[in-house]
């Protein structure tokens, strides 16, 4: 498979295939790193569409082969933190998904479900801070190391482990406290 | 919201394995990792493309070096014959393989003109198709930054041209080898309409629309197309019929030399008329 740093240049060569590729690669893992982060659907979407109009207008200071993944992710962590602090001035409360409507499925009670899952999530989420939610993203959603964590976001591989832990005690502590407790228990039934 | 995610295939423990993590953290970990991620859709994806196109677009005219360069030009090409999408290109190469396929078995009589009349009207349809797609949003940018668009444009069409050229080519040389016609007038009669109609009708694209475009470029052949088939006595003896005469075969030649050089100087120097051709 043809790596990022390959693709990159042979986008900057004019080979639009090559970026497409690169956005087939990216653009579903970005978009759920950035929805865990953010806590809506939209506003992710659009962090990701803004994250690769940034590549474009970086794309000249690009210097192969230095390493893609972490520029990429580096520009869509701070997309996030200026959207939420955007909009924390404006009020508005991001990390709710409340008002999003469940998706299409061919089984309502299963829509259903899935939109109520994704509820709890969010309002597990909330109680965590970005820097936590972050590292549980990276870790458990993107699938990456701790030493891979701590690579990418320029902390010692320490911080990742404890911000992982700590991330994870208050979530379970949220999930103790609240009504959908069972919801850990149904996600290991369901995917165990 | 995607119910098939990577989570719901990978337990947690393997995306953990490099740090054992305590049961009742694991299952919290597992419990994460299992929800469901939003999923992108088609739309999305188009709409992300489409923006970085334009990204692309603006960041090559704010550039000097990248606005005077024909590479950067044939870059642009490239982008927007991408966005036309692949059921653009299949759908002309089956309708084209169709004629490949129809052509031959027709009468001499039927088949030749069949192509003649074809061609010329496909590559201004598919010319008023991709300009109706593409044109929209690179006029926005065009407000901002109006340098380069008429190249760009004069790029796609170019290659809409070459394309249904390479496929009236095949066509020309199937009706050729069945009908024993000659190929040079064929390829003349079409080739000769197809730039000149082109010609005329992508400056008027840019100017005043697509609609007036196929009025224009469109309307005309029509017209002739009708009189050939209905009053063949109204028009020179022989004329769109792939029959070889000096008279159709200086006409068309002239015809496809003002056309095809019409073309491109709008693809070289299209700049310069940038102010004048693109619709305020």
């Amino acid at each position: 498979m043809t790596s990022d740093e390959e693709l990159f240049r042979q986008w900057q060569r004019g080979n639009v295939d090559a970026f497409e590729t690169l956005v087939q690669r990216y653009q579903r893992p970005l978009l759920s790193h950035l929805y865990n982060l953010v806590g809506s659907a939209q506003t992710a979407e659009d962090l990701v569409q803004e994250t690769f109009v940034r590549l474009v207008r970086e794309a000249q200071s690009y210097r192969y082969p230095r390493p893609f993944f972490p520029w990429l992710y580096t520009i869509a962590r701070n997309l996030a933190l200026k959207e939420l602090a955007s909009a924390y001035h404006r009020h508005v409360e991001l990390g709710m998904a409340m008002h999003e409507a469940p998706t299409r499925e061919s089984d309502p009670e299963e829509a259903l479900e899935r939109w109520e899952q994704q509820q709890d999530l969010q309002r597990a989420l909330v109680s965590l801070s970005f820097e936590q939610r972050e590292v549980l993203s990276l870790r458990f959603k993107q699938e990456l190391s701790v030493k891979e964590v701590a690579e990418l976001l320029g902390i010692p591989a320490g911080t990742v482990k404890s911000r992982t832990f700590q991330a994870l005690h208050r979530l379970r502590q949220y999930l103790e406290t609240t009504s959908f407790q069972g919801g850990v228990s149904q996600g290991d039934h369901t995917h165990g | 919201m995607d119910n098939h995610s990577r989570a719901d295939q990978v337990p947690a423990e393997t995306a953990s394995h490099d740090e054992p993590l305590p049961e009742a953290l694991r299952s919290v970990a597992q419990w994460y990792a299992a929800q469901p991620r939003p999923h992108p859709s088609p739309e999305a994806n188009q709409r992300l493309l489409a923006r970085v196109l334009e990204e692309e677009v603006t960041v090559a005219r704010t550039s000097f070096q990248a606005r005077s360069s024909l590479v950067q030009t044939v870059r642009m090409t490239r982008w927007q014959l991408h966005l036309l999408g692949p059921w653009f290109w299949i759908t002309s190469v089956l309708l084209l393989l169709l004629g490949v396929v129809v052509a031959p078995a027709l009468p001499r009589e039927a088949s030749i003109p069949m192509l003649i009349y074809i061609l010329p009207l496909t590559t201004i349809l598919s010319m008023v198709y991709a300009l109706r797609r593409l044109a929209p949003g690179l006029r926005d940018i065009e407000v901002s930054s109006p340098t380069g668009f008429v190249e760009m444009m004069a790029g796609l069409v170019l290659a809409l041209v070459c394309f249904d050229g390479l496929l009236g080519v095949l066509a020309t040389s199937a009706i050729a080898l069945a009908h024993w016609a000659s190929f040079r007038t064929v390829l003349t009669d079409w080739l000769g309409p197809l730039l000149l109609l082109v010609a005329i009708s992508f400056p008027v694209a840019l100017r005043w629309g697509t609609l007036p475009a196929m009025l224009v470029g469109g309307g005309p052949w029509l017209v002739l197309i009708v009189l050939a088939a209905g009053l063949p006595e109204l028009l020179p003896a022989h004329f769109l019929t792939g029959t070889p005469t000096g008279f159709s075969l200086a006409f068309h030649l002239l015809a496809a030399g003002l056309g095809g050089a019409t073309l491109l100087l709008l693809f070289l120097r299209g700049f310069t008329w940038q102010r004048l051709l693109v619709h305020p």
